[in-house]
């Protein structure tokens, strides 16, 4: 009987998810916690900073995880490292020229080789194109996306919804985007250790 | 007379180097003109920074506070050769 109850609950689950389909999240995040934080080795000390002006949205179906995709971007003048003058540095032509190349994006166009973790967590290689400083690269990356179905409540009091939590880490080379390429390589790393740490909105 | 203030002068900017030092967490890099908090979002997981304007002394306030203590150690030096010649 325990067994019946549970095999119709867990049926009925899957129903609702399935019927609930594809979702348009927003990750402009009210909350101001979504974020990309990078570090870069140096021999005095690590360069550790991040940024939070994020933005765009991605179009995810739990029944469907698969085919998630959209684009996310991260405003270039949000990036913040704890010492104001390298932050002009980094703000600068050499390094993300942050007047020219005011986003970065990266463009979802799927997610491959999902394994599901736990209930609604899934993780994947998400294969896309991120663009830095006009330079467009294929990036496949691994991911944990997490569906809070019925969550928006918690993080927008008031309101009915679904949270998306992406997070992910990457490692990008200063070479391959142009920032400030061949240079300085005796004091600033080349690679840029990347993590991803995004949340998604949607309203039902 | 300048001698011994600056003996006892020496010592003293070092150790005050080394504590402003210690007052910024005695961390092993440069001083920061933010302070960092880390915070953890409870519903999603996700760490997160934030920063606030404020001075974080770093470690160049020993170099700083060592350079001070040698400069009026050669001062010291240089006054009692002056007295004794």
């Amino acid at each position: 009987m325990m067994k019946r109850i549970l095999g119709i609950i867990a049926g009925l689950s899957l129903a609702v998810n399935v019927l609930a389909g594809s979702a348009t999240f927003d990750f402009t995040d009210p909350s101001g916690v979504s974020n990309l934080s990078f570090d870069m080795t140096a021999p005095v000390e690590s360069i550790s900073g991040s940024a939070d002006g994020i933005s765009g949205s991605i179009d995810f179906d739990p029944a469907k995880p698969e085919a998630t995709n959209g684009t996310i971007s991260v405003a270039t003048s949000s990036l913040m490292v704890p010492k104001g003058k390298m932050r002009d540095h980094i703000m600068g032509s050499m390094w993300m020229d942050a007047k020219k190349y005011p986003e970065m994006k990266f463009e979802l166009s799927g997610v491959s080789g999902l394994k599901t973790t736990g209930d609604g967590v899934f993780k994947g290689q998400a294969n896309g194109t991120m663009t830095v400083k006009g330079v467009a690269k294929e990036l496949n990356t691994e991911v944990t996306i997490k569906h809070l179905a019925g969550k928006l409540g918690a993080k927008l009091p008031g309101k009915k919804g679904d949270l998306l939590v992406v997070t992910g880490t990457l490692i990008v080379n200063r070479d391959a985007f142009n920032i400030n390429a061949g240079q300085k390589l005796d004091k600033v790393a080349n690679d840029i250790h990347i993590r991803l740490n995004f949340i998604g909105y949607s309203e039902k | 007379m300048p001698q011994t203030i600056l003996r006892i002068a020496g010592p003293s900017i070092f150790l005050i180097g080394i504590f402003i030092w210690m007052m910024g967490g005695a961390r092993a890099g440069f001083s920061n003109t933010s302070i960092v908090h880390v915070q953890m979002d409870e519903i999603t997981g996700i760490e997160s920074k934030r920063y606030e304007d404020g001075f974080v002394p770093g470690i160049e306030f020993v170099a700083i506070g060592f350079l001070g203590f040698a400069v009026t150690l050669g001062a010291a030096a240089f006054f009692e050769n002056k007295r004794q010649s």
